[in-house]
């Protein structure tokens, strides 16, 4: 299993306005923004695998979600609109992204059955199995 | 940005059952996003997974606190093949700067995104009686 956890285990203070552009420029590179996008959480269970990953400022038309050969890929594409006239003192949020995960599926899925939310910029992908692939109880016949 | 990665999940072997026991729920910095006009400062901070209800924006003297709490989303008799992030509280200070009308600000919440508007305060302009004799 993989574990990571990222920039925003740091409590607290930041300040806010008045801060001079050279900040700026150094902070283009804040812990925040991570190498890659978006993180994921995956959980199995007895009928389906759970994939779930935060995509803030996403809408569901910004994302694709497709199966083939037992792969699942998640893409996306967003492009926030530049402010003009503006000053950045902090920018630690991803503006525009374009993303794209594959996860590799070894059990079978039920393809018919996918189903994906997007509730509060977090999205929620359920991969049922397929009936082959669930646990089944054998049956032991006494003599 | 464009990254593209490839996990494998769904292990051929069987993994040891690890319940998913959480003790207490961890504090996360969110990132953010402080962008000043002309006219005011905005902060707009990523708070996926968070309820309007659940956000709290406090101003205390010259500093602002941002609270989301969470609720933990865990799943019941399941088993974690890929864990890159954790799901917590969210929580971030930040001071402002002078010439801040707090009273004025304003708060919205849209696909996880919390946008807070500060205006700047109008200058006080004091008019000046000329008296004529």
């Amino acid at each position: 299993m993989l574990t990571r956890r990222m920039s925003r285990v740091f409590p607290e203070t930041s300040l806010m306005p008045q801060m001079s552009e050279l900040m700026d420029a150094v902070l283009g590179a804040a812990p925040g923004v991570q190498a890659v996008f978006p993180p994921l959480n995956v959980t199995e269970d007895e009928h389906a695998f759970h994939v779930e990953a935060e995509l803030p400022g996403f809408a569901m038309q910004d994302i694709d979600i497709s199966l083939l050969n037992g792969e699942l890929t998640i893409s996306g594409r967003k492009t926030e609109q530049e402010q003009k006239d503006v000053n950045y003192h902090r920018r630690e949020r991803l503006s525009s992204t374009e993303f794209k995960r594959v996860l590799r599926l070894a059990t079978p899925i039920d393809a018919d059955r996918i189903e994906a939310s997007l509730e509060r910029g977090v999205l929620t992908v359920t991969l049922p199995k397929a009936e082959e692939a669930k646990p089944r109880r054998i049956q032991i016949k006494h003599g | 940005m464009n990254s593209t990665t490839k996990d494998t999940c769904s292990p051929t072997e069987t993994q040891v059952e690890r319940p998913q026991v959480r003790t207490e729920v961890p504090t996360y910095r969110p990132n953010v996003d402080i962008v000043e006009s002309a006219h005011d400062f905005t902060i707009i901070a990523d708070v996926p997974g968070a309820r309007p209800d659940a956000i709290d924006v406090t101003v205390e003297g010259k500093v602002l606190s941002l609270k989301a709490a969470i609720a933990a989303r865990s799943r019941p008799n399941s088993r974690a093949h890929i864990s890159e992030y954790g799901v917590g509280n969210y929580e971030r200070t930040f001071r402002l700067g002078e010439g801040v009308d707090v009273d004025n600000l304003a708060a919205t919440l849209k696909d996880g995104v919390l946008t807070l508007r500060i205006p700047k305060a109008e200058p006080e302009r004091r008019k000046i009686a000329v008296k004529t004799n």
